[in-house]
C-alpha cells in the first residue's frame, strides 16, 4: 500500500464493498454482499431481523474481520486495516448499541473524536502544553457548536451515562461529525429518538450528505429510510435480496416475503 | 520527640510516599485506563532489585553471603533512574504479551499468574537475587551527608516527597491533558475509541510501560531506604493492598492515590499494630488483612467511586463573544433547525 493521499475519481464511489462474507460457527451471517456508496448519497441497509446489516456495516468499519471479499475505500484496499486506522483515513461509524462513554461529559465525548490532537502525545503534553491547550479552546468551541446544532448544549456537562436514549443518538450523531468523517457508517441512528425529533435528524443527514460525505445507514424505519436514501439495499439471511430506490423496492415480492417471514 | 519516634514518623512518612507513588502508577492503568494489573507489585519489585544490583557492587565483596546477577556500584541517581527504566519496559514487555489478545477480567487472571510465577522464579533462582533470603545491605544513596541516622531518614523523607510531588504532577498533567481524555475513552468503550481512531493496544501498552516505570520508582525508593529485599516484600497480596487504596481513595482522581495510600498501607495497616493484644497469636496480625478486604467490599458496595471520585470535567465558556470558526468536518454545514427546543425525553 502506497503512503499519502488516495485520490478518487470524480465518478468513482468513495466506498466499494465486493464479496464480503463472514461465518460464524457455520452460520452465514453475511454471504456475498457487494455495494458502492458515493460521496454526497445516502446508502441504506434494511432487512428483518438477522439479516446481517450490523454484521456488514461492522466489516466495512474494520470491526469484524471478513472470512472473504474487500473493501476499497478512496481507492484504497483498506480490507486487512483495524478499525482505529479506518477511522484516522475517514472511515466513522456509531453503534446500534452502547457507542457512548458513559462517564465522560457530553464534551469530552466530542473532544474526544477529534482528530489530530497535539495533547495526545506523551512528550507535548509536557513540552508544548499552551500549544495544546490553545488548540483544545479551538475544537472545544467546534464541539459547542455541533452540541448547539444537534440542541444539546445544555447539556454539554452532563456525563452521557445520564442521557436520554434519543439524546445519545444526537450526541453520536454529533460526536461522528467532530471526528472529521468522510464516510458515516450509522447504525440505526433513528432508534430512541423521539418521532419529532426524527424528521429534523433526517434534514441534517442530507445536508451532511450534500457537504461531501459518503453515508451509509442501517435502520428498521422505512419511511425514513425512503425519505433520506438515494439507494437502499435489502438483506435477508445475509444476502442481498433487492436493491434499488425504496419505493420501486416496495413492490419487489422477495422484499415483501422477507419482511413478512422474517 | 525522642529518637526512636522520630525514626518511627520518618519512616510512616517515607512509606507513604512509596505507597503514593505507586498508587499513582496503578491509577493511570487501572483508575484512568480500566487495565486490570494484578501483577502491579512485580514492578515495584523490578524497581527494587534493579536499585539494588545497580548499586550493590559485585557479589565478590560480600564473601559468599549474597548471590545476585550485574553486581554494579553506581552513583544516584542512575540506580533510581534505571529502576523505572527497567520495570517501564517490563511493563511494555508483559503487556505486549497480553493485552493483545486478553482484556478485563481474563488478562486479570494472567497477571495474577504471572505475578505468582515471578515470585517462585526469584525465590527458586537462588543466582538471580539471592532466592528467597533476598539482598541486603543495598547502599542508601547520599548516606555520607550526614552520621545521623535520625537526620538522614528526615532528608529521606524529603526526597522522597519531592519525587512523589513531580510523579504526581506529571500523572495529573496527563490526566488532565487529551492523552487522558483518550485513555479514560477507552476505559468505558473500547470499541467506540477504536472506531474514533483510537489505537487501543498502544493506549494500554503506553500505560503499562508508564504505571510500569512509576512502580519501579517507588520500589527503588523503597529498597534504598530499607537496604534489604526479598520475595516476602512483594507477594501477590500487596497489589490487592494498592488496588484497595486506590479504590477507597477514588479511582481516576488525582487526590484519590494520595488519601487512599495513606488511609489503607499506613493509617489502617499500621492502625492494626495497636489493637490489644487477643485470642490466638496469629489473630491481630490476620485481622489486618481481614479488615483490609471488609474496607475493600464496603466501599465497593457503598462507594465504588471513593473518597474522592473523579471529578466531572467542565471547560469554561469561551471568553470571547466573537464569532465561532465552523465545525472543521469537511465541507460540513449543518442548520439547526431544532435550536432551542432540546430533543424530548
Amino acid at each position: 500500500m502506497s503512503a499519502g493521499p488516495h485520490l478518487v475519481a470524480a465518478d468513482a464511489p468513495l466506498l466499494s464493498v465486493r464479496g464480503i462474507s463472514r461465518t460464524f460457527g457455520g452460520v452465514h451471517a453475511v454471504a456475498d454482499v457487494s455495494f458502492s456508496a458515493p460521496v454526497g448519497q445516502i446508502t441504506g441497509l434494511i432487512g428483518p431481523n438477522g439479516a446481517g446489516k450490523s454484521t456488514t456495516l461492522g466489516i466495512v468499519a474494520g470491526a469484524i474481520t471478513p472470512t472473504t471479499g474487500t473493501i476499497v475505500f478512496a481507492g484504497r484496499d483498506v480490507t486487512k486495516l483495524p478499525s482505529y486506522r479506518r477511522a484516522r483515513l475517514g472511515m466513522i461509524r456509531t453503534f446500534q448499541m452502547r457507542g457512548e462513554f458513559d462517564r465522560l461529559t457530553v464534551l469530552e465525548n466530542l473532544l474526544v473524536a477529534a482528530p489530530g490532537q497535539l495533547g495526545e502525545n506523551v512528550r507535548n503534553i509536557y513540552s508544548v502544553r499552551r500549544t495544546w491547550r490553545r488548540q483544545q479552546r479551538e475544537l472545544i468551541e467546534q464541539a459547542r457548536e455541533l452540541l448547539d446544532q444537534f440542541g444539546i448544549l445544555s447539556h454539554e456537562n452532563v456525563y452521557a451515562a445520564e442521557l436520554s436514549g434519543g439524546q445519545r443518538r444526537l450526541m453520536e450523531f454529533a460526536r461522528a461529525l467532530m471526528a472529521q468523517p468522510r464516510l458515516l457508517l450509522l447504525d440505526e441512528p433513528m432508534a430512541g429518538v423521539s418521532p419529532t425529533l426524527r424528521g429534523r435528524l433526517g434534514e441534517h443527514l442530507l445536508e451532511v450528505a450534500d457537504s461531501g460525505i459518503a453515508i451509509v445507514l442501517v435502520e428498521h424505519e422505512l419511511q425514513f429510510v425512503e425519505h433520506v436514501c438515494g439507494h437502499v439495499l435489502v438483506l435477508a439471511q445475509g444476502t442481498v435480496i433487492g436493491e434499488g430506490k425504496m419505493s420501486a423496492l416496495r413492490e419487489q415480492a422477495a422484499v415483501l416475503d422477507a419482511y413478512l417471514t422474517g | 520527640m525522642s529518637g526512636a519516634w522520630q525514626f518511627y514518623v520518618a519512616t510512616l512518612i517515607i512509606y507513604a510516599f512509596v505507597y503514593i507513588i505507586a498508587a499513582a502508577g496503578l491509577n493511570l492503568q487501572f483508575g484512568l485506563t480500566g487495565v486490570y494489573n494484578f501483577a502491579f507489585i512485580i514492578f515495584q519489585a523490578a524497581g527494587a532489585y534493579t536499585t539494588a544490583v545497580f548499586s550493590l557492587g559485585s557479589p565478590g565483596a560480600f564473601s559468599g553471603f549474597q548471590t545476585y546477577i550485574l553486581g554494579l556500584h553506581l552513583p544516584f541517581p542512575v540506580p533510581l533512574l534505571a529502576s523505572a527504566v527497567v520495570a517501564g519496559v517490563l511493563g511494555v514487555g508483559l503487556g505486549a504479551l497480553t493485552v493483545r489478545r486478553l482484556r478485563a477480567d481474563y488478562l486479570a487472571i494472567v497477571m495474577l499468574v504471572i505475578s505468582l510465577i515471578a515470585t517462585g522464579v526469584v525465590t527458586d533462582y537462588q543466582g538471580l537475587f539471592n532466592g528467597a533470603a533476598g539482598l541486603a545491605l543495598i547502599p542508601q544513596p547520599f548516606s555520607s551527608l550526614t552520621s545521623s541516622s535520625i537526620v538522614y531518614d528526615w532528608l529521606y523523607a524529603v526526597a522522597a516527597g519531592v519525587i512523589c510531588a513531580l510523579v504526581l504532577l506529571a500523572v495529573r498533567m496527563m490526566n488532565e491533558s487529551p492523552l487522558g481524555r483518550s485513555l479514560r475513552a477507552v476505559r468505558e468503550n473500547e470499541n467506540a475509541a477504536a472506531a474514533l481512531g483510537k489505537n487501543v493496544t498502544a493506549l494500554r501498552l503506553l500505560v503499562f510501560g508508564l504505571g510500569g516505570a512509576i512502580a519501579g520508582i517507588s520500589g527503588s525508593l523503597l529498597a534504598s531506604f530499607t537496604q534489604a529485599w526479598s520475595p516476602s516484600s512483594w507477594l501477590y497480596t500487596e497489589t490487592f493492598v494498592l488496588f484497595t487504596a486506590l479504590i477507597v481513595g477514588g479511582t481516576g482522581s488525582n487526590l484519590g492515590p494520595v488519601v487512599g495510600a495513606v488511609l489503607v498501607p499506613v493509617v489502617l495497616a499500621e492502625g492494626s499494630r495497636y489493637l490489644p493484644q487477643f485470642g490466638p497469636p496469629t489473630l491481630v496480625p490476620s485481622l489486618e488483612w481481614i479488615t483490609i478486604g471488609v474496607v475493600l467490599l464496603a466501599f465497593l458496595w457503598f462507594w465504588p467511586r471513593g473518597i474522592v471520585p473523579e471529578p466531572r470535567r467542565v471547560f469554561p465558556p469561551a471568553s470571547s463573544s466573537g464569532p465561532h470558526s465552523p465545525p472543521r468536518a469537511r465541507g460540513l454545514s449543518v442548520k439547526n433547525p431544532q435550536r432551542d427546543r432540546g430533543p424530548s425525553r
